[in-house]
């Protein structure tokens, strides 16, 4: 499966920039998924959570505490948007720094769970994205992924493939 | 030479609609209670303070600051006199507006003017001005005293 980093518009603005994954052969990305998965359900939380990034993108940038962090590996950036605590819906993000964050997949997430392990669809979608933030963190190190100069941005090769090394 | 590609611009049917169902107060809502978190996480760094001595201070646990700085908290007027207290900052603005802030309108002030024998009581006549909106509260008084 081919995937690639593409930039969401709408959320993105002079704080920070919103990305998602785009995967080629669904033709859609992780966070149009996330969407699709839940809006019947969970309507007012995807709501709330639209709004959460519009303000990241175009207000205070990606503050870390907006983000309940430590949700991947150590070191690799992944994190989960914060939800109210009535709101049960877990969106999971690699953060970078205050100017970049990657959506990733989610899901609903009981009161009853106490780690993510615990519900299937979550602990799929978290190591996914561990994949894929691997994969990024891989680029970056080898520089075939680099930041623009105002760290706002990616540039480079944004194409990735599934179990590439 | 590596692949310097800029990143792709993306939207979906799926967004768009959405922010369609999204009203302006809602979003308003949620910037508001995202820049509070701001500036009270701010406070705290410009204070040289962890997370863990806010909650000393405030008698919290650091869960529940940490629900305070998510983003998504909605504060009691208590709970926020009780920060602005702590860090010295203001959360909640109660003063009017300063009087600098009104537009001046155009005033006409009438005085009563003593004829030149300071003795006598009797008013000769009166005088008015009207005042420019561009002059300040003390520039009319002044003016209005010395003419």
């Amino acid at each position: 499966m081919k995937y690639k980093l593409v930039k969401l518009t709408r959320f993105s603005g002079e704080k920070a920039s919103i990305y998602s994954i785009y995967l080629t052969d669904e033709c859609k990305t992780l966070f149009d998924i996330f969407i699709e998965e839940n809006i019947n359900s969970f309507l007012s939380e995807i709501k709330d959570i639209f709004s959460r990034l519009r303000v990241i993108g175009n207000k205070t940038g990606a503050r870390v505490h907006f983000f309940k962090e430590y949700e991947g590996k150590p070191g690799d950036g992944i994190c989960a948007l914060y939800d109210t605590p009535e709101n049960r819906l877990r969106l999971y993000c690699i953060r970078y720094g205050t100017t970049i964050v990657i959506l990733g997949g989610g899901g609903y997430k009981p009161k009853s769970a106490r780690a993510f392990q615990e519900i299937e669809k979550l602990e799929e979608e978290n190591y996914f994205l561990r994949e894929i933030a691997e994969m990024i963190n891989n680029r970056i190190k080898n520089h075939d992924i680099v930041f623009t100069e105002d760290y706002m941005d990616f540039e480079g090769n944004m194409e990735f493939y599934e179990n590439e090394e | 030479m590596k692949t310097r590609n800029k990143i792709e611009n993306y939207t979906s049917q799926a967004i768009e609609d959405i922010f369609k169902e999204i009203s302006p107060a809602e979003l308003k809502r949620t910037e508001k209670k995202m820049l509070l978190a701001a500036k009270i996480d701010d406070a705290i760094k410009s204070k040289g303070w962890k997370k863990a001595d806010f909650a000393r201070a405030m008698g919290k646990r650091p869960s529940e600051i940490s629900k305070w700085l998510s983003g998504t908290h909605n504060f009691t007027a208590d709970t926020m006199s009780d920060i602005e207290d702590i860090l010295g900052i203001k959360l909640i603005v109660t003063e009017e507006k300063a009087e600098s802030s009104y537009k001046f309108r155009p005033v006409e002030l009438y005085f009563q003017i003593k004829p030149g024998n300071r003795e006598s009581s009797n008013y000769e006549s009166f005088d008015r001005f009207t005042i420019s909106s561009e002059m300040s509260v003390k520039e009319k008084i002044h003016l209005s005293q010395t003419t």
